[in-house]
C-alpha cells in the first residue's frame, strides 16, 4: 500500500469520526434546546410541611387562663423497623410511657397479614378490577397518646443507653472469640453507643470491632429513631374545669381523621371558641421542600413561613366571680334540685358579663361524656315565659308613656279581676290586694294590678317598649357574624299579630311571651343604668401572646337614646327596691348593702295537657346593688324547683338566697362601700385605700 | 494529512503530544467533579470516609493510570509490542479465569477480585488485543492480500470476543469488531476482504435481530441472554408481550417495559432538563432525587449528569475534549514513523471512539443501552487506568515519531 492510500484511509477514518461527533452534537441540539424532555411538574418528591400554629388562650378579665392549647405527644411504633427489638424497647419504655411492657411489646411486634384488595387497572381506556392478594404490615401502631414533652424527652435521652439484642449478641460472639476481659465488653458497649475515645488503644484490633459494629450502629439508630416516633398533638385543656363552660365552648377537630402528615387542627364547636375561631386559630406557617425515602434535601428547600399564634380572647368575665357563681348554684342544686338553674352577673353601667353559669353543666375537657342538653348555653339559648320579672317592662312602659306614676293608686280587686273580655285575672291565692299605690302591687307583685297597667296601652306600645328593653331580638352577646348568632335565642311573642285583650293582660305580667334569662337581666341593668340599655359585652379584648392589645371591645349603649327616660328609671328604682324592703323578696336583704330587685314566679306549661301547670315553675329573681348607685346585677333563673324537699317555687325564696350569697360575697370582692349607714364608717376603716368600687 | 503542521521545527521537536493531554486532563477535570457531583450527597449523608468517596477513588485510578504511562513512556512502543502476544494470550488467560472464578454482580460474572480492589479483565483484554493485532497486522503489505492471514487476524479478534459475550457482556465485546476492522483498513487489508466481512456480519445481525424480535418464542436457536433482549426491544421500540398475549400478560408486559426503559427516560429527562446552560454543578436534581437511579448515575449514565448539570454547553464541551483526544490520536496515527504505529494509534482511536459513540449515543437514546462505560468519565478504576493506558500508548507513539 502507498503512502498515500494509508494517508486517505486515515482521513477516511477522522471523517466518519467527525461526521459521528456531529450526529452526537445534533442531537444534543433538540434533545437539549429544541424538544427537551422535561420532568412532570409535580416529581412526588416536592412536599409541603404545615409548621401549625398554637390556638390562643381564652383569659378572664384579670389575665387568668381559662381555657389554652398545649403541645403533647402521639407516640406511635413502627413494628417494621424495631423487629426483634421489641422486647427490650418494650421493657425500657414501659415505665417512661406507663403502660405494661408485655403490653407495648405486643404493640411493637409485626403482625403481618394477607388481605385481598380490590385493585383497579385501566389499559387503553378499559378499566378492570382484579382482586389481588397482598402482604400488609402496620407500619404505625399508636402506642400511647397525650404524652407530656417531658416524659417524651426522658423516653429520648435514656435511650441512648439501651443495648439492644443484636448488639448483646455481637458483642458476646466478640467475647467469645478473643479473650473475653470485663474491660472489652465495656468498650463494645461504647462503640455500640458511638464513643470515639474507646477507639483510641488497641487500634488495630478495634478497627476490626468498628468495621464489623458499623453496620449494627446503623441498624440500632435506625430502632432508636424511627421505632418509636412522637407526632405532635395540640391538646386544649381547661384549667378551671367547669367554670364557665358554657361560654367558653369545645373545640373539635376539624377532620375526624386528617391524612398521615398532616396535624390534627382544632376548630371551635361552641361559645368562644367558636365564634372567636378565626382570631384563636392563628395562622400556621408552611416549609416547602423536596423529600425522598423520608430524607430531607436540604438544597432544594423553598419557602420557609414560621406560624403565627392565634390570638387570646380576654373575656370580661372574672373568673373569681364566675367561681362565687358556680360554688353557690352547687350548692342551690343541692338546696332546691332545680331541673336547670341559671345565673348571669352584668355590670349595668357597661354591659360587662362578669360572670355566666349554668346547671347542669360540663366539663370542657371531658366534652365526649357529656349529654348535649349539658352542653347548652341556657342564659342566653333557652327562652322561658318571664312571670313578674317582666312586670318590669309593664310598669316601666307606664309610667314612661305618661300613662301612671309609681304613686298612682291601683284597685287589685282582692285577687280577681275581669278584664273586658276573656278569663279573669289572678293573683297567687292569698295574695290579693286591695286598692294600692302601684309601689306596693308592684312590690308585692299583684298580678291584677300589672294587668290593668299594661291595658292602659296599646300592644304596639308594649311590643315597642319590649324592643327598647332589649326583648324580641338578639343582643349579639355571642358576636355575630353573617347570621350566625352562637345560639342566642331571640325569645318572642307567639303570633304577634293576633293580639287581643286576654293576651295582653296576660303578657302584663309575663305570660304569652318569651324571654332568654340574658334578656331580663339586661333589661334589669336598663333600669339600674338610668334607663340606658347597654349592648352585653363578653369579651373584652383580643391581644396577641405577649399583651398587646390587638382589638378592644368597649361598653356601647344598645340604642342613641335612653330605652327609658331617667325619671321613669328613677321611679323604677324605688319599686324595685320596695319589693326588697317590704315586697316578695325581704329574704334577699344584706345587712351592708341597699339591694332592689324583682321575684318572678312563672307556672310552666305542661306540654302533655298544654295548660299551665301548678306543679313546674319557673322561678327568677333579679337584682343589683347598691340600689341607688348599682354596680352589679344578678339575675338566678330556676327550672322547676323542687318544692318539696323543703324549698319552694317562689321567686323570692327559691332563688333569693342564691342571690343574697353571690352578692354578698360580689360586693366584698369588688370592695363596693357598703350602703347602709351603720357600716359605712367600718367598710372605711377597713379599707382605706378602696373608698370608690373597683372600675373596669 | 498534516504535513504541514509537521513542518515548522518547533512542533517537530516537541515530544509531549499537547492538544491530546489538554482534552485528558480537561476530561479528567470534569469526570472527578460531576462523579463527584452525582456520589458527593449521598456518601456525605452515609458520612462515608473521605477514601470512600467515589470521586476521590476515580482521581486516585487517574493518578494510578498517569503514572503507568509515565512509566509505558520510558520504553519504545516498538519494544512493548514484542510482548504483545504474551499479553494476549495472559489476557485471555484472564477471561477463562472470570469464566470459572469471577465475582458475580447483577447476573453477570464480568470482575476478578483480587481481595481490596476487582477488576474487569476485559478492560484488560482490550489493550492487550490492541497490541496483538498491531504486532500481527504490521508484517509487508503484500501477505496480508492473503485470506488466510485475514482470517488469522479475525481469529484474534473473535476469541476474546466469544469469551466475553459468554460473561455476558455483549456491549464491550462489540467494541472489538470495528477496532479490528479499522486496524485491518488502515494496515491495508484489501478492501475487498473487509466489504465481504461487513456484508456478511450485517447480514448475520440482522438475522439475529429478526429472529430476536419477530420469532415466535419456540423458535430459539440464538440465544441472548433475556435483559440483551429486552434492551433491544426497548431501543426498537417493541411491545414486550407476544402477539397472542393475554390481556394479564400484556399489562404486565407493559409494567416490564416501563421498567426496562426507566433508565434511559431518566436519563433523557436529565439530559432534556440541562436546557442550554445548565442547571450548575451539583443543581442537577434528577440524580439527586434518585431518579436517575444512583447505582449507574455515577458509571454508565455520567454523561447525563454532566449534561443535566452543565446544559448542552458543557456536553458539547465534553465532546470537544473528546474530539481534541481522537483527532490529535489520528494525526498521531499519520506521523508514526512505521506501519506498527500507524495501526496501534489508529487502534487505540477507534477504541476511543467506539466507547464514546456507543455510551453518549445511549444516554440520548441513539443507540442501545450497553454497560459500555465512558472512557476517563464513567466511574470504574479499571476502565479508567486502561484508557490511560491507552492514551499512553498514543503519546508514546507520538513522541518515538521520528527515526533517530
Amino acid at each position: 500500500m502507498r503512502e498515500q492510500d494509508f494517508q486517505i484511509r486515515l482521513q477516511g477514518l477522522a471523517w466518519m469520526f467527525a461526521v459521528a461527533f456531529t450526529g452526537l452534537a445534533v442531537r444534543l441540539v433538540f434533545v437539549q434546546a429544541i424538544h427537551p424532555q422535561l420532568p412532570t411538574e409535580n416529581d412526588g418528591t416536592e412536599q409541603t410541611i404545615v409548621r401549625p400554629a398554637l390556638r390562643g388562650a381564652i383569659l378572664d378579665v384579670q389575665g387568668n387562663v381559662l381555657g389554652k392549647s398545649r403541645v403533647v405527644y402521639d407516640v406511635h411504633a413502627d413494628p417494621v423497623v424495631i423487629g426483634t427489638n421489641a422486647a427490650v424497647l418494650a421493657a425500657y419504655a414501659a415505665p417512661i410511657l406507663g403502660r405494661p411492657a408485655a403490653e407495648l411489646a405486643e404493640l411493637m411486634t409485626p403482625h403481618p397479614e394477607l388481605r385481598t384488595n380490590q385493585m383497579t387497572l385501566t389499559n387503553a381506556g378499559l378499566v378492570r378490577t382484579q382482586w389481588v392478594r397482598r402482604w400488609y404490615t402496620n407500619r404505625s401502631v399508636l402506642v400511647q397518646s397525650n404524652v407530656e414533652p417531658a416524659v417524651w424527652v426522658r423516653y429520648r435521652e435514656g435511650l441512648t443507653n439501651v443495648l439492644l439484642p443484636r448488639a448483646e449478641m455481637l458483642a458476646a460472639e466478640l467475647k467469645a472469640g478473643q479473650k473475653a476481659t470485663p474491660r472489652s465488653w465495656e468498650r463494645v458497649e461504647a462503640l455500640v453507643r458511638g464513643e470515639a475515645s474507646a477507639l483510641k488503644s488497641e487500634k488495630q484490633r478495634l478497627l476490626r470491632i468498628r468495621r464489623e459494629l458499623f453496620p449494627l450502629r446503623q441498624q440500632q439508630a435506625e430502632v432508636r429513631i424511627n421505632g418509636l416516633t412522637a407526632s405532635p398533638v395540640e391538646q386544649r385543656v381547661y384549667p378551671q374545669g367547669y367554670a364557665a363552660a358554657h361560654v367558653l365552648g369545645y373545640t373539635t377537630n376539624d377532620v375526624a381523621r386528617p391524612p398521615r402528615g398532616v396535624p390534627v387542627r382544632l376548630i371551635g364547636a361552641t361559645g368562644i371558641e367558636n365564634r372567636f375561631d378565626a382570631e384563636l386559630r392563628g395562622v400556621s406557617g408552611l416549609l416547602e421542600t423536596h423529600r425522598v425515602k423520608g430524607r430531607e434535601l436540604v438544597q432544594f428547600r423553598g419557602r420557609d413561613l414560621a406560624a403565627r399564634d392565634g390570638l387570646n380572647v380576654r373575656l370580661t368575665i372574672d373568673s373569681h366571680l364566675q367561681s362565687i357563681v358556680e360554688q353557690a348554684l352547687d350548692d342551690a342544686v343541692e338546696a332546691i334540685h332545680p331541673k336547670a338553674i341559671t345565673c348571669v352577673m352584668v355590670r349595668p353601667r357597661t354591659g360587662e358579663i362578669l360572670a355566666m353559669a349554668n346547671r347542669p353543666t360540663y366539663d370542657p375537657n371531658q366534652v365526649r361524656t357529656a349529654p348535649v342538653d349539658h352542653r347548652m348555653n341556657r342564659a342566653i339559648t333557652v327562652p322561658s315565659e318571664p312571670g313578674s320579672t317582666f312586670k318590669l317592662l309593664t310598669y316601666a312602659a307606664a309610667i314612661d308613656l305618661g300613662l301612671a306614676d309609681i304613686d298612682d293608686l291601683v284597685d287589685c280587686a282582692h285577687g280577681v279581676w275581669q278584664p273586658p273580655s276573656g278569663r279573669p285575672v289572678r293573683d297567687i291565692a292569698g295574695h290579693g290586694l286591695g286598692v294600692v299605690s302601684l309601689e306596693e302591687a308592684f312590690a308585692k307583685s299583684s298580678n291584677v294590678g300589672a294587668a290593668r297597667l299594661g291595658l292602659r296601652m296599646s300592644p304596639e306600645q308594649m311590643i315597642g317598649y319590649m324592643r327598647r328593653l332589649g326583648f324580641l331580638q338578639r343582643s349579639g352577646v355571642m358576636y355575630a357574624n353573617r347570621g350566625n348568632w352562637g345560639g342566642e335565642h331571640p325569645g318572642g311573642i307567639p303570633d304577634p299579630n293576633r293580639m287581643n285583650i286576654e293576651r295582653q293582660g296576660r303578657m302584663s305580667y309575663g305570660y304569652g311571651l318569651y324571654a332568654t334569662p340574658l334578656q331580663t337581666v339586661m333589661a334589669a341593668s336598663a333600669i339600674a343604668n338610668n334607663g340606658v340599655l347597654m349592648k352585653p359585652l363578653l369579651v373584652h379584648s383580643l391581644e396577641t401572646g405577649e399583651g398587646r392589645v390587638v382589638m378592644r371591645f368597649d361598653p356601647t349603649p344598645a340604642s342613641a337614646e335612653p330605652a327609658v327616660r331617667p325619671g321613669t328609671a328613677a321611679q323604677m328604682r324605688r319599686a324595685l327596691r320596695a319589693v326588697v324592703t317590704d315586697g316578695t323578696a325581704k329574704i334577699v336583704a344584706l345587712e351592708d348593702y341597699e339591694v332592689a330587685g324583682k321575684t318572678g314566679t312563672a307556672h310552666k306549661v305542661d306540654p302533655a295537657t298544654r295548660r299551665q301547670s301548678n306543679e313546674k315553675y319557673t322561678s327568677t329573681f333579679v337584682g343589683y346593688l347598691p340600689a341607688d348607685q348599682p354596680e352589679i346585677c344578678i339575675l338566678v333563673l330556676a327550672d322547676e324547683p323542687d318544692k318539696r324537699g323543703g324549698g319552694s317555687h317562689f321567686g323570692g325564696r327559691a332563688c333569693g338566697p342564691v342571690f343574697r350569697t353571690i352578692a354578698q360575697q360580689t360586693a366584698s370582692y369588688l370592695a363596693i362601700p357598703p350602703t347602709t349607714r351603720t357600716n359605712q364608717a367600718s367598710h372605711l376603716a377597713e379599707n382605706p385605700k378602696l373608698p370608690v368600687a373597683r372600675a373596669r | 494529512m498534516f504535513p504541514a503542521a509537521l513542518n515548522t521545527p518547533a512542533q517537530r521537536e516537541r515530544w509531549l503530544d499537547r492538544p491530546l493531554w489538554v482534552g485528558v486532563f480537561g476530561l479528567m477535570l470534569f469526570g472527578a467533579a460531576f462523579i463527584f457531583s452525582a456520589t458527593g450527597a449521598a456518601e456525605t449523608a452515609r458520612n462515608a470516609a473521605w477514601f470512600d468517596y467515589t470521586a476521590v477513588r476515580q482521581s486516585m485510578a487517574y493518578v494510578l493510570g498517569l503514572g503507568l504511562v509515565a512509566v509505558l513512556c520510558l520504553v519504545d512502543y516498538a519494544r512493548l509490542a514484542r510482548w504483545a502476544l504474551p499479553a494476549y494470550w495472559f489476557s485471555i488467560l484472564l477471561l477463562v479465569c472470570v469464566y470459572l472464578f469471577g465475582v458475580e454482580r447483577l447476573g453477570a460474572k464480568r470482575w476478578i477480585d483480587l481481595g481490596p480492589i476487582q477488576f474487569q479483565p476485559s478492560e484488560v483484554a482490550k489493550l492487550a488485543f490492541l497490541f496483538a493485532l498491531a504486532n500481527f497486522l504490521s508484517r509487508p503489505v503484500n501477505e496480508l492480500a492473503s485470506p488466510a492471514l485475514f482470517a488469522k487476524a479475525l481469529g484474534m479478534a473473535l476469541l476474546p470476543f466469544a469469551l466475553i459475550v459468554k460473561q455476558p457482556d455483549l456491549g464491550s465485546s462489540l467494541v472489538f469488531m470495528p477496532t479490528a476492522l479499522v486496524m485491518m483498513l488502515v494496515a491495508g487489508v484489501p478492501t475487498r476482504f473487509l466489504a465481504r466481512f461487513l456484508i456478511g456480519s450485517g447480514c448475520l445481525v440482522a438475522l439475529v435481530l429478526v429472529e430476536v424480535l419477530f420469532a415466535p418464542p419456540n423458535w430459539r436457536f440464538i440465544q441472548l441472554e433475556d435483559y440483551q433482549k429486552r434492551r433491544l426491544l426497548v431501543y426498537f421500540n417493541l411491545d414486550f408481550a407476544p402477539k397472542n398475549a393475554t390481556e394479564a400478560q400484556r399489562i404486565a408486559a407493559r409494567a416490564e417495559k416501563s421498567k426496562n426503559t426507566y433508565n434511559v427516560d431518566q436519563a433523557m429527562i436529565s439530559v432534556g432538563s440541562g436546557g442550554v446552560w445548565g442547571k450548575g454543578w451539583r443543581q442537577g436534581t434528577q440524580g439527586a432525587l434518585g431518579y436517575l437511579p444512583r447505582a449507574v448515575a455515577h458509571n454508565d449514565f455520567i454523561f447525563s449528569v454532566i449534561a443535566e448539570e452543565t446544559g448542552f454547553m458543557g456536553s458539547v464541551a465534553v465532546l470537544g475534549l473528546y474530539s481534541l483526544v481522537l483527532f490529535s490520536g489520528v494525526k498521531t496515527a499519520s506521523q508514526s514513523r512505521d506501519r506498527l504505529g500507524r495501526i496501534l494509534a489508529s487502534g487505540v482511536v477507534t477504541l476511543l471512539f467506539t466507547h464514546v459513540f456507543v455510551n453518549i449515543g445511549m444516554n440520548i437514546r441513539m443507540t442501545p443501552v450497553t454497560g459500555i462505560p465512558l472512557p476517563l468519565l464513567s466511574a470504574g478504576g479499571t476502565s479508567v487506568v486502561c484508557s490511560l493506558v491507552a492514551i499512553g500508548i498514543l503519546q508514546n507513539i507520538h513522541q518515538n515519531r521520528r527515526h533517530y
